[in-house]
C-alpha cells in the first residue's frame, strides 16, 4: 500500500551514513533498543560516503542522466520529488489541514488508524480512550454528587486528552504526500503538536504554581481535601502512558526523525500528568500527618519539576519552528564547507548561506555563490551539492551569480 | 544625479537609481559572512516605523488594562466581592497577552544571527500562537466557572453584581478594540509607484502620525518638479517621500502592468500586525463573554430560578469567541506548516515562468512565508544548452519580483 511504502522510505532516512550520529543499525521504527544508545561502535559504514542516495534508489539509475523531472545535480529527491507534486496537482484542492467534520468521519478515521497505524499510534489511541473513559466517568460522578474537585479534575482531564487526540492527528496526517499547497510536506505538523504538548505543559506548571500560591495565602480552614481515589486512579492510567513511551522518558533528547519530538512530548504530557497525580496523593498524606503547609510545599514542587522537565523540548521545538540552524550540524562543519566552497578557483564569493530544519532530520538549506563565468557550471553544482549532502543537507538550492 | 536651477521657482530634479533591492546586481546584499539579514536596509526602516506604531498602540492598550486592573481590585477588596476579583483577575490575563503580544514585536527586530539566519521574523507568529491558546484555555477556564457556579447553588442573587461588572468590563474592552483596531482610512496612492517593500500588498499600516508608506522606487530615471520657494537652498531629502505637490513621472516606465495592478489594488484589504491581530481578538473575545455574562446575569437577576441560563450563555458565548479565531489560526498554521501562501498562485508563476524562451523545466519550486507578507522561493530552473545563464537568471528574477513581489529568490540554474 502506498501509505507503507511512503513510510518505508521515511525509515530508510537514517541508513545515509552521517558521520558524527551513533546509531547506524536503526532501520525499523519498532527497533527501539538501538535508539539513543550512545554507542559508537554501531558504526556500520558499508556504503560509499560519496553517493549514499543514488545506491538507495538504484531503480532510479535507469533513467537518462538529466530527466526531466529530476534533477541530477542534486540528489535524487526522494519523498519530495516534483513529480509527486504534479500528480497531486490534478486532485488536489486547497484545502486546510482538517477536512470537514463529522462523528461518522471521526469514526471512520478512529478506524482508519486502528488499522494502519504503526505501533505508537495505537499504543496512543488506548491511552487516550482510557483517558476519555475516565474522565467521563469523573464528571458524571462529580455532578452527581456535587464535588467540585472531581469536576476540575475532568476538566483538566479533558483538555489533556484533546491534546493527545491533536499528536495522535498530527502521527497520522503527518504522512501525507506532500501536495501542491504544502510542497514541503505534512512533516511540520508533528513538531507543532510538541509545541504545543509543550506549551501547554508550561501553562500546567504555571496554573500549579499559581493555586500554591493561592493555598499559601488561604488560610487552613478552606483546604481542598484531594479525593485520594481519583488522583490514584489517575496515576495509574497516566503510568500506563509513561510504559508505552518508556523509550522516551528523557529530559535532553537528540531528535532524529520528525515523530520523535511528538513521542518526545506525549510522553512528557503523561509523566506530567503523574507527577502531579502523586504530588496530590503526596499532599494529602502529609496533610493527614499534620504537616500544615504540605499543600504548598507539594504543589511548588510539582510545578517546578514540570517546568524543568519541559523546558528543553520546549526550546527544541521552538527552535525547529522559529527556522533556527539545525542544532546537530556544528557551526565549525558549516564553516569548514564555506571555506572548501570559497577555496574552489571559480568560486568568487559566497553569501546567503542559510540552512533550516523542516523536520529534526530534514535540513533544507539556500546558498548563493559568485562564479566567473564560463559555459558549463555543472561541476560547481555537483561540487557544492556532494560537500553539503556529506553533511547531511540534501536539499540545497545554489545560485550562481556571474562576475 | 541632479540638475537644478535654483534661481527659478520650479526645479527639476532628475533622479537615477541605482536598483537597490538586487541580490545578484547591487552590492547592498551580498555580505561576506555565513549569514546575512534578512531585508535591505530600505524595507527594514519600513518594517521598524511600522513596528514602532504597533507597539505604541499595544503598550496604550496595556497602560489602560493595568488602570483598569486596579481599579477593580481596589474595588473589590473595598467590597469584597468575589466577583469583581475573579474580573480583575481576567483583565490580569489580557495584560498577559498583549504582554506576549509586545514582546514579539519588539524581538521580531532583532537582527540576524548565524543561528537564526532569516532573522527573528517568526517569533511574531509564535508569539500569536501563545496568545490564541491563551484564548481558547481562558474560554476553557470560563466554561469550568460557569459550571461551578450552577453546582455551588449560593441562592442569593448574584444576577445584579454579575451585571454591573460585566458592563464594566464590557465598555473596558471595547474602548481597547477601539484603540487597537483604529486605522485611518488614507491610503495615498501615487502614479505610478512601484513599491518594493515586502509588506505593501497585505501588510499596510497606517498609524497616528500619517507616515507615507509609498516608498516610490522607480527603476530608471524620474523627472520630479518641486515648487520651492525662491532663494531657499533646497535641501532635497533623499528619502523617497514625494510630497503631494510633486509629480512624478517616469521617464522610461519600464513596467507597464504596473499602473493595471495598482488601480485593480486600491480596494485593497488592510491587514494589521499579527500581534496586534491577535491582541484585538483577544479584547473581542472578552468583550463578547462579557455580553454573554451581562445577558445571563440580567435575566438571573430578572428570573432568579432560571439558573442553568448562566451556563448555557458562557457556552454559547465561549464557542463564538473560539469560532472568531479560527481565522487565525488557519493563517498561521500555514505560515508554520511552510505552505504556500494564499495570495500567491505558484501553477501561475511555473506556467508563466515555463513561458519564456530559454527555460524548459522548473522543477522543486518551493514558496513560503517566513512571517505574514515576507515570502521566499527557490526553485531549480532548467534552461537551455546554449542559452546564457546570466541573462536567464536576472529574467526569472526580475519575472518573479514583478508579478509576485517576492524579492527573495534563489535560483539555481540547470543546463539540460
Amino acid at each position: 500500500m502506498e501509505r507503507e511504502k511512503s513510510f518505508k522510505y521515511y525509515s530508510q532516512e537514517p541508513d545515509s551514513p552521517h558521520p558524527w550520529n551513533a546509531d547506524f543499525g536503526f532501520t525499523n521504527a519498532s527497533d527501539r533498543r538501538y535508539a539513543f544508545s550512545r554507542q559508537s561502535s554501531f558504526h556500520q559504514s558499508q556504503k560509499d560516503p560519496q553517493t549514499p542516495r543514488i545506491s538507495n534508489f538504484s531503480n532510479d539509475s535507469m533513467k537518462p542522466f538529466l530527466s526531466r523531472t529530476a534533477s541530477s545535480i542534486d540528489i535524487p529527491p526522494g519523498f519530495y520529488s516534483f513529480d509527486e507534486v504534479k500528480e497531486g496537482l490534478l486532485e488536489a484542492k486547497r484545502s486546510a489541514v482538517p477536512e470537514k467534520f463529522s462523528v461518522l468521519g471521526s469514526f471512520l478515521w478512529i478506524f482508519r488508524v486502528i488499522r494502519t497505524g504503526n505501533r505508537q499510534m495505537k499504543r496512543l489511541l488506548i491511552m487516550i480512550s482510557l483517558n476519555v473513559a475516565y474522565s467521563t466517568a469523573e464528571f458524571a460522578i462529580g455532578l452527581f454528587t456535587g464535588r467540585i474537585g472531581l469536576v476540575s479534575d475532568a476538566f483538566h482531564l479533558t483538555f489533556g486528552c484533546g491534546l493527545l487526540t491533536f499528536s495522535l492527528f498530527a502521527m497520522a496526517t503527518s504522512r501525507r504526500k506532500p501536495d501542491h499547497v504544502y510542497t514541503y510536506g505534512y512533516q511540520r505538523v508533528e513538531v507543532l503538536s510538541a509545541f504545543t504538548n509543550a506549551l501547554f505543559l508550561l501553562f500546567m506548571s504555571f496554573s500549579l504554581a499559581v493555586e500554591a500560591l493561592h493555598a499559601f495565602i488561604q488560610d487552613e480552614s478552606e483546604h481542598k481535601h484531594y479525593l485520594i481515589v481519583s488522583a490514584v486512579t489517575n496515576l495509574l492510567v497516566n503510568l500506563i502512558g509513561v510504559w508505552f513511551f518508556r523509550n522516551y522518558a528523557r529530559i535532553n533528547l537528540v531528535y532524529r526523525k520528525p515523530e520523535d519530538m511528538n513521542y518526545h512530548s506525549v510522553c512528557l504530557h503523561v509523566l506530567a500528568d503523574s507527577i502531579r497525580s502523586a504530588g496530590l496523593i503526596l499532599a494529602s498524606w502529609f496533610l493527614s500527618l499534620g504537616v500544615n503547609n504540605a499543600e504548598v510545599l507539594c504543589l511548588g514542587l510539582v510545578s517546578g519539576a514540570v517546568f524543568m522537565l519541559v523546558l528543553p523540548l520546549f526550546k527544541a521545538t521552538a527552535g525547529v519552528l522559529l527556522q533556527t540552524a539545525p542544532p546537530n550540524i556544528p557551526s565549525s562543519a558549516l564553516s569548514k564547507c564555506w571555506r572548501q566552497i570559497t577555496s574552489h578557483e571559480d568560486v568568487g564569493e559566497v553569501s546567503q548561506a542559510r540552512f533550516w530544519e523542516l523536520v529534526p532530520g530534514h535540513v533544507v538549506g539556500s546558498i548563493s555563490l559568485q562564479v566567473k563565468k564560463e559555459m558549463d557550471d555543472r561541476p560547481i553544482l555537483e561540487h557544492v551539492h556532494s560537500l553539503y549532502h556529506e553533511l547531511g543537507i540534501h536539499d540545497l538550492t545554489v545560485q550562481t551569480d556571474y562576475l | 544625479m541632479e540638475v537644478q536651477n535654483s534661481e527659478q521657482c520650479n526645479i527639476i530634479e532628475i533622479r537615477g537609481d541605482v536598483p537597490a533591492a538586487g541580490t545578484s546586481l547591487g552590492g547592498s546584499m551580498i555580505c561576506g559572512g555565513a549569514a546575512c539579514g534578512f531585508s535591505d536596509a530600505q524595507t527594514s526602516s519600513k518594517d521598524a516605523k511600522e513596528r514602532a506604531a504597533s507597539m505604541r498602540k499595544l503598550l496604550m492598550a496595556v497602560v489602560l488594562c493595568i488602570v483598569f486592573m486596579s481599579v477593580e481590585v481596589a474595588g473589590g477588596i473595598k467590597a469584597n466581592s468575589l466577583a469583581i476579583l475573579t474580573d480583575a483577575a481576567h483583565l490580569l490575563s489580557d495584560v498577559a497577552a498583549f504582554a506576549i503580544s509586545l514582546f514579539s514585536l519588539w524581538a521580531s527586530g532583532w537582527e540576524a544571527t548565524p543561528r537564526q539566519s532569516y532573522g527573528f521574523f517568526r517569533i511574531e507568529i509564535l508569539g500569536a500562537l501563545v496568545s490564541i491558546q491563551m484564548i481558547w484555555l481562558l474560554a476553557g477556564i470560563l466554561v469550568y466557572e460557569a459550571i461551578d457556579r450552577l453546582i455551588h447553588d449560593n441562592g442569593e442573587v448574584q444576577g445584579f453584581l454579575m451585571f454591573v461588572v460585566s458592563a464594566f468590563g464590557l465598555v473596558v474592552n471595547i474602548a481597547m478594540a477601539l484603540l487597537l483596531g483604529h486605522d485611518h482610512g488614507h491610503h495615498h496612492h501615487h502614479g505610478h509607484d512601484h513599491n518594493h517593500s515586502h509588506g505593501r500588498n497585505d501588510h499596510d499600516h497606517h498609524d497616528h502620525s500619517h507616515t507615507h508608506d509609498n516608498e516610490t522606487h522607480n527603476h530608471g530615471l524620474s523627472i520630479t518638479s518641486h515648487h520651492h520657494h525662491h532663494g531657499s537652498n533646497s535641501k532635497h531629502d533623499e528619502h523617497h517621500h514625494t510630497r503631494e505637490a510633486d509629480h512624478t513621472v517616469p521617464l522610461i516606465k519600464n513596467y507597464s502592468d504596473c499602473e493595471k495592478k495598482l488601480e485593480s489594488g486600491a480596494p485593497r484589504k488592510k491587514v494589521r500586525n499579527i500581534n496586534v491581530q491577535g491582541a484585538y481578538l483577544h479584547v473581542l473575545g472578552d468583550s463578547i463573554q462579557s455580553v454573554g455574562v451581562m445577558i445571563g446575569g440580567a435575566i438571573i437577576w430578572y428570573k432568579p430560578e432560571w439558573k442553568i441560563i448562566d451556563l448555557i450563555c458562557t457556552l454559547v458565548f465561549s464557542v463564538v469567541v473560539l469560532g472568531t479565531t479560527i481565522r487565525m489560526l488557519r493563517n498561521i498554521l500555514e505560515v508554520l506548516m511552510e505552505s504556500t501562501p494564499r495570495e500567491i498562485d505558484a501553477t501561475r508563476l511555473e506556467k508563466g515562468l515555463c513561458e519564456m524562451d530559454e527555460v524548459v523545466a522548473i522543477h522543486e519550486l518551493h514558496i513560503w512565508a517566513i512571517t505574514v507578507g515576507k515570502v521566499l522561493l527557490a526553485c531549480h530552473v532548467l534552461i537551455k544548452h546554449e542559452a546564457d545563464a546570466d541573462m536567464v537568471l536576472n529574467k526569472v528574477i526580475d519575472y518573479i519580483r514583478r508579478e509576485y513581489n517576492i524579492s527573495h529568490v534563489t535560483i539555481q540554474i540547470e543546463r539540460q
